[in-house]
This record gives structure tokens, sequence and C-alpha cells, in this order.
């Protein structure tokens, strides 16, 4: 508090692929998770993520020194928001997983905003081929739930 | 037709789905309901078809109460509520739920009330839409009430009234509405009649709570005989209260005012239009013709229109030591086309975006022409332009409201244990 040159504390985050990622204090607690680990004291210089890759780990970094950044617009920064999430979807479900586990709230409702847009208005077999989830249900089940709304089938985009 | 075309394109895209598959990795369920609960309704509901752990997800009260809390960050929905139709079985209401953005209207099929209802239930108008609920109502008579949800497809008849059965309805309108001190929902009702001689009687007020098994008398406004409704939209919800604009008579100060009822204390409050609406810089004295509330975003507005212009006004409820107060912010003003247009303004739906309209206007093939249809067009400020929505298969003639559609159950909200 006393000294006048204002020292950044860095931090040390260490990905699943072993890679270290030195970030500064600031930028790494708007991750609720890490913020958890600092005020516990429970890591000491260098901060485990086993659940994050380093490959997701930059863009999450991105991500979070862009918004640190007190000076910048409410207008810049949703441009740089909506330009974030322009990826690939295997990439965007990678980053929701890592907001989830790094609990970084905005990130986490960007990317899903973004898959969501992405979904709207898509058939149920496009859904399931994208998400790579197996029907499960058998022909007549489907059809049954299919019946209950069946007007809401009106109009769903072509694949 | 389309289920052909489909199943055609499917096969296509598994030659190639070889390259195109990647592998998406499984999100937790609290996250799926997340990404879910941001879709339009429509697709949640598809997305019920999905697989049993959607199912499941979408089923969940947690869910509805998530999807509940997003909706106001969907582009408004409209509901459509045309004119019953009688058939051997019993009155039929049908609704059609509008995506305005997709300028598509799809069909709810019908409910089929009970028989019992069947005969009364004749010209069951949706009265109010309030968190996905609507609250259906005759106009002119008492009972039935019902609560219902048409995505759910989920509805139930509030008890009778106890007031006297001789008074002849002429106009009711309900509010619905909800009170987070209890977490309860309340539907409150204003009537105005005459009784056998035919004398006019002053309007009468009641309401019930969910779980309560009788209605409540209340008084409207004490210094006031008789209230009448301006408009046929009916009333707005918002912040914890329900608001109606309103024209009162047998008063010092007759005019134009909003009839505001607070949900949890169960008064209302009378707020005049003048002197606190600032007239237009042209105009010394504003003359309201054909108040309506809208709700954009979180905030709540008056608006207006003369024929030219179309006014609006923000209305900021401050909380000061001797109760409540409105402020009333002039602020847009826009313009309306030249007269010799062959329609007429019918009223405002809803405000899809700042400066965005929707309204519904009556148009005639010629001037004075008798034969009339009922228009739903956009009205941009920013462009100064109005664009027809090209929306098929709507009836002829109906009245539409803005709607939030919703899952939430009819059963939590007004159960059945009466």
């Amino acid at each position: 508090m006393a000294t006048t040159t204002t020292e950044t504390k860095m931090l040390t985050l260490c990905t699943s692929d072993k890679q270290q990622f030195q970030i500064e204090e600031t930028i790494a607690l708007q991750a609720v998770t890490i913020r958890n680990m600092v005020e516990d004291e429970c890591a000491s210089n260098v901060i485990p993520l086993p659940n994050v890759n380093s490959k997701i780990m930059i863009q999450i970094i991105e991500y979070l020194k862009k918004h640190v950044d007190s000076s910048v617009s409410k207008e810049d920064m949703e441009k740089f928001d909506s330009a974030f999430v322009e990826k690939k979807l295997s990439e965007i479900f990678d980053i929701i997983l890592a907001a989830n586990y790094l609990n970084i709230k905005n990130l986490l409702d960007i990317c899903c905003q973004r898959v969501a847009d992405v979904m709207k208005n898509k058939s149920p077999e496009w859904v399931r081929r994208t998400f790579n989830i197996v029907n499960d249900f058998t022909a007549e089940e489907e059809a049954k739930i299919r019946k209950e709304h069946e007007w809401a089938f009106e109009g769903v985009d072509e694949d | 037709m389309a289920d052909l075309c489909g199943r055609r394109r499917r096969r296509k895209y598994r030659q190639i789905s070889g390259e195109r598959v990647a592998y998406l990795p499984q999100l937790p369920t609290e996250v799926m309901s997340d990404l879910l609960s941001r879709l339009p309704m429509v697709s949640i509901l598809r997305c019920k078809t999905v697989c049993k752990v959607w199912f499941g997800l979408i089923r969940d009260p947690y869910f509805a109460n998530l999807q509940l809390s997003r909706s106001n960050n969907q582009p408004p929905q409209v509901i459509i509520d045309p004119d019953d139709v009688e058939t051997k079985q019993g009155v039929i209401k049908s609704l059609y739920l509008l995506d305005p953005e997709e300028c598509k209207a799809r069909a709810i099929p019908e409910i089929l009330l009970e028989d019992a209802f069947a005969k009364r239930s004749l010209g069951l108008k949706v009265m109010c839409s309030f968190n996905g609920l609507l609250c259906l109502a005759p106009e002119k008579d008492l009972h039935p009430v019902v609560i219902y949800n048409p995505i759910t497809k989920e509805y139930r008849v509030l008890p009778k009234t106890k007031a006297t059965t001789n008074t002849i309805v002429e106009f009711h309108q309900i509010g619905l509405g909800f009170d987070p001190s209890t977490n309860k929902y309340k539907v409150v009702r204003i009537y105005n009649g005459r009784d056998e001689g035919g004398c006019r009687l002053a309007s009468a007020c009641e309401v019930i709570t969910s779980g309560e098994i009788s209605w409540r008398k209340i008084v409207v406004l004490a210094d006031t005989d008789r209230v009448l409704f301006s408009g046929s939209q009916g009333p707005v919800v918002h912040n914890g209260s329900i608001y109606w604009t309103i024209v009162r008579t047998c008063h010092p100060f007759d005019g134009e005012l909003i009839l505001r009822f607070d949900i949890r204390k169960e008064v209302f409050q009378a707020i005049c239009f003048y002197p606190y609406i600032k007239a237009p810089p042209d105009q010394c004295r504003y003359r309201a013709r054909n108040l309506q509330l809208q709700i954009l975003g979180r905030g709540l507005f008056l608006l207006d229109h003369d024929g030219e212009f179309l006014h609006s006004w923000s209305l900021t409820l401050l909380d000061s030591v001797d109760g409540t107060m409105f402020r009333y912010n002039n602020s847009v003003k826009m313009k309306f086309p030249k007269r010799g247009w062959h329609w007429y303004f019918q009223s405002f739906v809803c405000m899809p975006s700042p400066g965005k309209f929707l309204l519904e206007r009556v148009e005639s093939e010629k001037a004075g022409s008798h034969h009339q249809d009922l228009k739903l067009v956009y009205y941009s400020s920013e462009h100064g332009k109005f664009l027809k929505l090209k929306v098929s298969g709507l009836p002829v003639w109906y009245r539409s409201r803005c709607f939030k559609p919703s899952l939430l159950p009819v059963e939590g909200v007004f159960p059945t244990h009466l």
C-alpha cells in the first residue's frame, strides 16, 4: 500500500497440457473459480487448471484482458463480444465448458447466446446431428411428443 | 411435402457427414438448460423431441422459471385473438401466436372448454396477458374467468363471484399480476353494470389471490363513482403494478387518467394526465386522444397519436416519502402520413425496439368503403416509414396483444384444491 511504484501482481496458470500462462492478477480474478482459489490461499504461485487446455486458455485470456479494461466503451465491448463468438460451434462448446469451470458469467452468457442464435429455427434432426446427440425416443414416443406441439414445427428452417 | 424434402436432404447430408460432423463435447445439464432457455418458444418445443435428457430438462419447473426470466430479452410475440367459433362439441377458442420478426402466425390448437362452461364461454376474450398466462373472460359477464397457458394448453377456471347476480354487466376489465413479496399471483377485475331497473351502478372491483377460494371486494377509487376504460388493449403489468388508461366521470377533474393497481398493497391510485405530461413544443396544452400504455425493455411508456404525430412519454416511478410519484418525460415525436389514406389507426400492439412500433390499422379499398380489413403494420421512426407485415393464415378480424410465451404451469399458479 505504501509503495509508490505499483507493482502488478502476477499469477501463473497451468493448463491441462502443462503450459504455463503468466497473467496479471486483476485479469485472472475475473474468473470466480480463480478468485476463490486465491482468496482461500489454497493455491500457491501456480494455479492448476486441469479442465482447460492451452488453446482455449489463450482465447479466454484474450477475453479477460479486454473485459478488465474499464476504458473500453459499452459499444466497443459489445462489438468485441460479438466478434469474439464468431467461431466454430465446436470451439464455442470448449469455451463454454471452460467458462463454466472457471465461472466467468459474461463469457458463458455470450457463448450460450451464440449457440442459441445458431440453433434458432433449426429442426430437431439438425440439432441432434450438430450436438452429436443420439435420439433415444422410439418412433412412437417421438411422434407423440411432436403431436402435442405440432404447430411449433411449422416453418422450420431447411437444413 | 416438407417431410419428404427433409428426408432427401438428410440423405444427401449423410454422404458428406464424414467430414462435417465435428465432435461436440457434452455440456453439463445446467449449462444446457441455460442454453435452451435462450431459444424462442417454438424452438424450445421442437427441442423436446431431440432426446430424453432434453425432454426432461425442458419439463423441469426450474427451466420454466429460467425461460421466463429471460423472456425480456426475447423479441416480443403477439397473441392473436379472433372471434370464437361455435361447433356441435362446444365453443372453440382458437388463438394464433405471431412472431413479428419471422412474419409468421401459427394457429395454436383450440381449447375445448368443459361442457359446463361451453355455452357460457361464448365470447371469451383475452383480457390480459402476463408471464405467458392469458386471462380469458366474457366482456359482459363475470363468469367464467379462465387462466390459460396456450403453450402448455393447461387452463383453470377461477371460482364464481359472490357479487349480486342481478347486475347486468356492461363492461368487464381484468388484470393478472404477480406479488413477489408473497410469491403469489393475483387477478383483479373491475366492472361496470346496471341494476335490474336499468340504473347505472358504481364501478365495482374484486380481487382473488392464487390459492384463495373466493373473490374479495375492494374499492376502486374512493372519490370516483365510475371509471371508464379507454381503448380495448387491456392493462399493462409493470414492476408490481397493473396499469390501465381510464376516463373517470362524476369527479371535478374529469378526463384521461392512468389507473394503477398496486398488486401487493391491493390499492388503486389515479394518476392525472394533466398537468404532469409536457405538451409537444408546438402545442400549449396537449389534448390526449387515444392513450395507450406499452412496455419496452424494462420501461413503461405512454403513447398517443393525433392522426399526424405519434407521441410517446416514458413513465418513471419514483419512491418518495409520501408514497409514489410519476415523472413524465416527453420523448419521441413521429410523423404519420397526411390524411387521404384509406386507413385509420386502431391501436399499438408492441414496441419491439426503441423507435419501432407494431400497430393495428384498419384499411379499406376506397375511402368510406364498407369492406374493411385489419392489418398489422410496423412503423419505424428512424426511417419514418410504414411496413406492412405480410402474415398468411390470419383471421379477418381479431385483437392482437403483446405476449411472452412461457411454460409456467397453470396448476402451480392457481392450484385446484377448490
